[in-house]
């Protein structure tokens, strides 16, 4: 059996040039990029980059993760939007596709950042409708993210791991694990970690993604993916490595996203070394 | 019976309407935990964003001892971002600033956007030595403009980064010409005819961008 390196990384300006180089990192297999940085703007400016993006992807496998597909809006979808993604994924051939399970603007107003959505049947019924639309427009799966949340909506009816499952199964859609928004949420909100972890359906996990927020002076966290992976975090990936384990499932890629404060190469590098060393896997790079 | 669209108006709205000197935290009803936590991710992620892209004015409002805070906040709600993509929400800039009338910040932020495509072209490596699209639409079917550093054209001003940073330069009527007519000419010297013809200012950047290798004029097959 070959067994393929499941780490991989979020790919950013900084890093170009060694991903660009002669002998490209051979740390990781994969890499996720914003697929808004690739897509043309509203304002007609064209989207960039791609020629970049091909070439590293000669050597590579992408994932697309998008920031503003709006899945939880009670807006309906932006068409013009999956057009271009559809392009790009004609011209990319990603590995996975994805977004988040959150809502980022009402009524052509943005926010910036990724809303949490009330836990309840009406919005399962909602999102899962617009997940099958964009799954048949695409004609692929697409994978959704838990999101890090600040509040609550005091409707919710369900706890978030019943409600993304409730979607997952109505949809067929992939789950990307975000380790770190779990963590944030956690803290943040007071609730379970391994909890959320536990009601998960673990088949549906396709992707994986660590990150380091940063923490206020009364400990509350921000997801800003701007320091180090926390101990709390891979610990977290090492609870989730058991269960997958346990349910006799392959291993599932693993990330880590940094937007800010990024590191040079080699620092991160030593510290995407670190998910190998916490999932056992043992894993060889072919 | 949940009404999403009308909780979802709510939150917003609350993040919109929020100002510093209020309060934070007011989360609004059905909603319980750290609610400021979005209006100052929301607010501040767009003005740290903003400010990094138009240092030029940000200098000059805080030099007529006004707040950078106000005019964003001000420009968010006036023309609120409809993209996810940070700098469209600066793209609103341009229109905001026009209907204020502020024609001096009008012009620093044209500058800054300026060396911002720049900066961006040179950390993505992206266009040196491609063909870029705004010059090739001008000069499509008998040259092309196959290297260039011209960064902006915005009405009756384009902005180009020479030697010395960013300049900017008035179109007279003879440049924009140059970059029109030759969609009906077949010959490269026609273009250079042109060249001829414009203001000095005009010629004398041509000239630079030729010799500094920022701009080469060739010609192109028909049949491409």
């Amino acid at each position: 059996m070959t067994l393929i390196n499941p780490v991989g990384v979020g790919l950013r300006t900084t890093h170009h040039s060694h991903f660009l180089s002669q002998s490209p990192p051979k740390t990781v297999s994969w890499v996720e990029v914003i697929t808004e940085n690739f897509i043309p703007w509203k304002s007609g400016l064209k989207g960039r980059g791609l020629s970049t993006l091909k070439k590293i992807r000669k050597n590579y496998s992408v994932s697309l993760h998008g920031v503003s597909m709006n899945l939880g809006s009670a807006d309906p979808l932006d068409l013009n939007y999956l057009k271009e993604l559809k392009s790009l994924i004609q011209q990319i051939e990603p590995e996975r596709v994805s977004d988040h399970l959150c809502w980022t603007g009402l009524r052509g107003r943005n926010s910036h950042d990724l809303l949490p959505l009330p836990y309840v049947e009406e919005v399962v019924n909602h999102v899962s409708e617009k997940i099958l639309r964009v799954q048949d427009y695409l004609g692929r799966q697409l994978t959704i993210e838990n999101v890090s949340a600040y509040v609550k909506w005091e409707a919710s009816k369900m706890s978030e791991g019943e409600f993304l499952s409730a979607i997952i199964k109505r949809t067929g859609c992939g789950f990307l694990l975000d380790l770190n928004n779990i963590y944030v949420t956690s803290k943040n909100l007071g609730e379970s970690a391994s909890k959320f972890i536990s009601e998960i359906p673990v088949h549906s996990v396709t992707q994986i993604h660590l990150a380091g927020p940063s923490e206020g002076e009364d400990g509350f966290l921000i997801d800003t993916h701007d320091s180090e992976v926390r101990e709390e975090v891979w610990a977290l990936l090492e609870e989730w490595s058991q269960i997958e384990k346990k349910a006799g499932k392959n291993v599932t890629p693993v990330m880590i996203e940094r937007d800010g404060d990024i590191p040079e190469w080699e620092v991160l590098e030593r510290e995407l070394l670190r998910i190998l060393e916490v999932i056992k896997g043992g894993y060889e790079y072919v | 019976m949940f009404n999403l669209r009308e909780e979802q108006e709510k939150f917003l709205n609350a993040i919109w309407e929020f100002r510093p000197d209020e309060l934070p935290g007011d989360a609004p009803k059905g909603v319980s935990g750290r609610f400021s936590a979005y209006t100052y991710s929301v607010f501040e992620r767009i003005r740290a964003s903003i400010e990094e892209d138009y240092p030029r004015l940000f200098e000059w409002i805080e030099e007529r001892n006004e707040s950078p805070e106000n005019w964003v906040r001000d420009l968010l709600r006036t023309k609120p971002p409809n993209s996810w993509t940070l700098a469209e929400a600066a793209v609103g800039m341009k229109f905001y600033l026009e209907s204020k009338g502020e024609f001096e910040a009008l012009r620093l932020a044209l500058l800054d956007e300026a060396e911002n495509e720049s900066a961006w072209c040179e950390e993505w490596n992206e266009t040196r030595g491609a063909p870029t699209e705004k010059m090739n639409s001008f000069l499509s079917g008998s040259a092309c403009i196959v290297r260039t550093r011209t960064l902006r054209k915005v009405g009756e001003v384009s902005y180009f980064r020479g030697s010395e940073g960013v300049q900017e330069f008035l179109i007279p009527n003879a440049f924009r010409d140059l970059f029109q007519v030759p969609t009906r000419v077949d010959e490269l010297e026609a273009v250079f005819a042109k060249v001829n013809e414009a203001p000095e200012v005009v010629q004398k950047w041509i000239q630079e961008s030729i010799t500094n290798g920022y701009l080469v004029l060739t010609p192109v097959d028909r049949n491409d």
